[in-house]
């Protein structure tokens, strides 16, 4: 059964931008959804939550690490880091989904002519 | 991260998790707040924007599961509920599967200790044992010492040959003197051994190899332990072993028990220290076969490889000594299949097949019955499967549901028959004890539990769950939800399905059960047969008693006063009816072989072995044991040691070397080919002399008064129970010398019944019977059950067909023509399985018995009419349907 916060995005997706957005900077998971929100002008409807689920499945696979410490508006929050596992994951979908884009853009642009 | 750890972290992991959760909606209120939203509204925006806090709590937790493990885990549990809340079910198949699993463990322990368990010693797998077998003869012999010495010589370049005889006697220490059974050792017995002694030393090579050598002893664990009390200091200590001084070097370990199956030896002696005396032959003569051999071949020699080589030495041996090798041939066996002698070597495939072969066939009918009763259960479950399905529950996930449940069932049988097992094993091991011990070797046979035990076990339980489980596991996993919803009761939706399963289990169950039965019958047939052999005597009311002067320092002549003194002194006694010496007592102690030549014929007779067994005797041995006499007379008083040497041959051996001639007066010498001679006075009837055996075996007798021997049995017939008579001779004894010692002491009876008699047929009888009765019962169950749920499922329909006018034949056929195929399926397989399988263990079973078609044809009539009644209980419930009462039921 598919999650309904998933329905708009294909499997993989919010990972895949969650240790894209890791790779600039270390982020704290409000930050994290504010800037992925921010970032894509609002467009993704995802619901905040749904960022939780991704990241304890990228913490398992060690893909990222997580710490506590103090924000620079003193509050308690866990920083997320991109580890070299992680980085190297980023790399590989990046590159497959670029494929399988420009795969589906020649049949859009096919499709159309 | 390690997944271990992830199982043990994850209190903290999700606390942190829902830390995490409570501090961003908090962050996100604040910052609605800080944009001038009212608090209240903030906290709802922030919770709407977030999403359904408890789902994203519950996926995230969800990442760090290990599934299957943890659904395994919840399925255990689920399965624990569901038997605790039908305990009658659970408590019918525990004990089931006990039974089933406690039987294989008992057989299996048993067998591991007596084939599997090696000798405790560095390398055990090179150690085989070197078995002389002769022409014309299936027994296997020992070796002579020049034997030895030119095996040992010519194969020492890929083995290590070491030899021991066993002995009996008596060890003292400051005048209290104990019986001691001991082996006497060539000097690299420890060192090819390769064992390292508990205390002091062991022997080394060289030291007393030659005769008259000063005395060592070593000592066995045990014996120390009891006799010394453990004291170190014993090493060094002057005793006394049957009268000569020796002194103590070491003990050996705690382990070690000898190289003698079953017993603990008390010590070790140097053959060469010991074999003393002028007029010894030990060390020339071929004749005298006392050694067993045993070698410890190179690494990586097979044993194929070992007796390809060993051949070689035979052959070239035989070329050597053309007059005694004549025939010879040696066969190398592992020590674990030379338990307890070489001979049983090709007896051990059908032992080990009987004794593994029948308690699993034990274990599968129980299993097919448990599978059964888990497809009737999987049945009246099947509405509550096809609600799950419904609700999406997934076919794999209950099949494992179903599987966690068998598998939980045959881990509470397999404990429960673990349990079963060791008692089984207690009550079986004191009763085996009563039979085989003697008086002086302690017994130990070692059937503890062991990781090969424990590994058996747990692997029956295993595939007890998957057999088991599987069908109805696979069953419950094809329920169709709209059907099994749909029908108006859950029986319904059954009829179509699964009857074809309950059919074969109900086949297999039967052909199981018949052929124990059938295996059953025929070893006790084939006991019957043995227990009304022709022993050739008559063992009721006849006691044997065992001495050996020589062991207390007697010589020749005060032996011979001492003997005649003592038959004089049991003959006056009340009740005796006669009292006669002996030299080899049958079925226990065979006594000597030689090697036979006939005057007037230098080539031995095609059909003669390779050497004759023979015991000596006193005149009226024939009279006290009840041999007859064909021909001839018996020994007189005057066949002095100045007399003229004569012999009794028995039937078999007059035949073999004077086919068609009168035996009497005819001459051979079992010394040379050129004599001195003996006559044959007399013929006498054939009789068992080694071990029960339906061929007969050629045997001979020479007077005691012409051929001395220390060691001699006492025979004594009496009217009074012969029990009783224990005591009495032995106050002769004391009488005469209190310091004589009984080496052994039993009726002919107990001999009878022993370990060369008919101890091996009874206790193969009595296992498969006992394990028939078990198959049986089970089997009688399972047709029972099969039966009534078919008849409870059809109530319907009969009551509908009776309504219509069937009468009630018509539904006794019509239950039992459905009820009855598979019975005779089962028969079918059963008989054929049985033909087979009695084929395979054709050496356990003596006389007809093998293809006795009457024990086909009793035991499947009487199963077949037991399982007629088992099925007939229920059809008649059937018959009895009263339509009316069946149609408003439903």
């Amino acid at each position: 059964m598919k999650k309904p916060e998933q329905r708009d995005l294909f499997p993989g997706a919010l990972e895949m931008m969650i240790l894209r957005t890791l790779k600039r900077q270390p982020l704290h998971g409000y930050a994290l959804v504010q800037h992925i929100k921010r970032t894509s002008n609002d467009l993704l409807q995802i619901e905040e939550g749904s960022l939780y689920p991704a990241l304890q499945r990228l913490l398992k696979e060690d893909l990222v690490k997580a710490e506590w410490s103090i924000s620079s508006t003193n509050r308690r929050v866990r920083i997320y880091k991109l580890t070299a596992a992680g980085a190297r994951h980023l790399e590989r979908q990046v590159s497959s989904f670029e494929k399988m884009l420009e795969g589906i853009t020649r049949v859009l642009a096919r499709g159309e002519s | 991260m390690n997944r271990l750890k992830q199982l043990f972290l994850r209190r903290r992991l999700y606390n942190d998790l829902s830390d995490e959760i409570r501090e961003h909606l908090e962050e996100k209120i604040e910052e609605l707040v800080a944009n001038g939203i009212p608090r209240r509204e903030a906290t709802a925006a922030a919770r709407r924007e977030f999403g359904n806090v408890t789902l994203v709590e519950r996926d995230s937790r969800e990442a760090w599961r290990w599934p299957s493990i943890e659904s395994f885990f919840a399925d255990l549990r689920f399965a624990a509920r569901i038997l605790r809340k039908s305990p009658g079910f659970t408590c019918v198949v525990v004990l089931t599967l006990a039974l089933g699993i406690g039987v294989n463990t008992a057989i299996f322990s048993v067998l591991n200790g007596w084939l599997l368990r090696p000798l405790p010693v560095p390398d055990p797998e090179q150690i085989m044992i070197l078995a002389a077998q002769q022409k014309n003869d299936a027994t296997a012999s020992n070796f002579s010492y020049p034997d030895f010495l030119d095996f040992q010589k010519q194969a020492n370049s890929f083995s290590e040959l070491f030899a021991y005889e066993l002995g009996i006697g008596g060890l003292s220490v400051k005048d209290k003197a104990n019986e001691f059974a001991y082996a006497a050792v060539t000097d690299n017995y420890f060192s090819a051994l390769r064992i390292h002694p508990f205390i002091g030393r062991l022997l080394i090579s060289g030291e007393g190899d030659k005769p008259g050598d000063p005395l060592m002893v070593v000592l066995g664990y045990s014996y120390w332990q009891k006799n010394f009390a453990g004291d170190q200091g014993c090493v060094g200590k002057q005793v006394l072993v049957n009268g000569r001084p020796a002194t103590v070097v070491g003990v050996t370990p705690k382990d070690f028990h000898g190289t003698l199956f079953a017993f603990d030896l008390d010590g070790y002696l140097p053959l060469g220290a010991l074999k003393t005396g002028a007029s010894n032959t030990f060390w020339t003569d071929r004749r005298e076969r006392e050694l067993t051999l045993l070698g410890r071949f190179r690494p990586g020699v097979s044993v194929a490889k070992a007796q390809s080589l060993i051949d070689l030495v035979t052959a070239r041996l035989a070329v050597q000594y053309p007059d005694s090798a004549n025939g010879l041939r040696v066969r190398v066996i592992r020590e674990k299949f030379a338990r307890p002698a070489p001979f049983v070597a090709s007896f051990v495939p059908s032992i080990v097949g009987l004794f593994l072969g029948l308690p699993a066939l034990v274990l599968v009918i129980a299993c097919l019955n448990v599978a059964n009763l888990l497809l009737v259960r999987g049945a009246s479950r099947q509405r509550e499967m096809a609600i799950r399905i419904a609700l999406g529950g997934s076919p794999s996930r209950l099949i494992r549901q179903v599987l966690s449940e068998s598998l939980l069932l045959a881990f509470l049988g397999g404990a429960a028959g673990m349990l079963m097992g060791i008692c089984a094993l207690r009550v079986s091991g004191s009763l085996l004890r009563s039979v085989t011990s003697t008086a002086n070797f302690a017994y130990r046979l070692d059937s503890r539990f062991d990781w090969r035990v424990f590994l058996c076990t747990l692997t029956a339980v295993f595939l007890t769950a998957v057999f088991v489980g599987l069908w109805p596991a696979m069953a419950s996993g094809r329920t169709d939800p709209s059907a099994a919803l749909r029908a108006s009761s859950p029986k319904d939706s059954l009829l179509a399905g699964r009857q074809g399963a309950r059919g074969v289990f109900v086949v297999l169950q039967v052909a199981g059960s018949l052929v124990l039965l059938i295996i059953a019958s025929l070893l006790l047939g084939s006991l019957r047969y043995a227990e009304h052999m022709n022993l050739g005597f008559e063992p009721d009311g006849v006691l044997n008693v065992m001495l050996d002067p020589h062991q207390i320092g007697y010589d020749e002549n005060r032996t011979n006063l001492f003997y005649r003194e003592l038959q004089n002194r049991v003959r006056s006694l009340p009740g005796i009816e006669s009292a006669s010496l002996g030299f080899a007592v049958p079925l226990m102690f065979p006594g000597h072989t030689a090697h036979l030549y006939v005057q007037g014929h230098p080539l031995p007779r095609p059909q003669q072995p390779r050497d004759t067994a023979f015991n000596l005797v006193d005149p009226s041995y024939f009279e006290t044991m009840r041999i007859p006499l064909l021909q001839g007379r018996l020994f007189a008083d005057a066949d002095s040691d100045t007399a003229p040497p004569v012999a009794i041959v028995n039937q078999t051996l007059a035949n073999t070397l004077w086919p068609g001639e009168n035996p009497l007066g005819q001459r051979f010498s079992f010394t040379s080919s050129t004599g001195p001679y003996i006559s044959v006075v007399g013929v006498a009837r054939d009789g068992q002399y080694f071990f029960l055996s339906p061929d007969p075996q050629p045997y001979f007798y020479l007077p005691l008064s012409q051929n001395f021997t220390s060691f001699r049995s006492l025979q004594v017939r009496s009217s009074l129970p012969v029990e009783s008579l224990g005591n009495t001779v032995n106050e002769q004894l004391r009488a005469i010398d209190p310091h004589m010692p009984v080496i052994d002491s039993r009726t002919m009876r107990q001999v009878v019944d022993g370990l060369g008699g008919t101890f091996v047929f009874r206790l193969a009888a009595s296992l498969a019977g006992v394990l028939g009765i078990v198959g049986l019962a089970l089997a009688l169950v399972g047709v029972y059950g099969v039966v009534s749920f078919l008849v409870c499922l059809r109530t319907h329909e009969v009551g509908i067909r009776m309504a219509i006018g069937a009468g009630r034949s018509d539904i006794l056929k019509l239950i039992s023509g459905q009820s009855l195929r598979p019975v005779l399926a089962g028969l079918f397989v059963g008989i054929v399985l049985a033909i087979l399988l009695a084929r395979a263990m054709a050496k356990l079973l003596l006389g007809l018995a093998r293809t006795d078609p009457l024990t086909y044809a009793v035991v499947t009539i009487l199963l077949a009419a037991v399982a007629l009644l088992a099925s007939y209980i229920p059809t008649r419930r059937a018959m009895r349907v009263d339509p009316m009462e069946a149609l408003r039921y439903e």
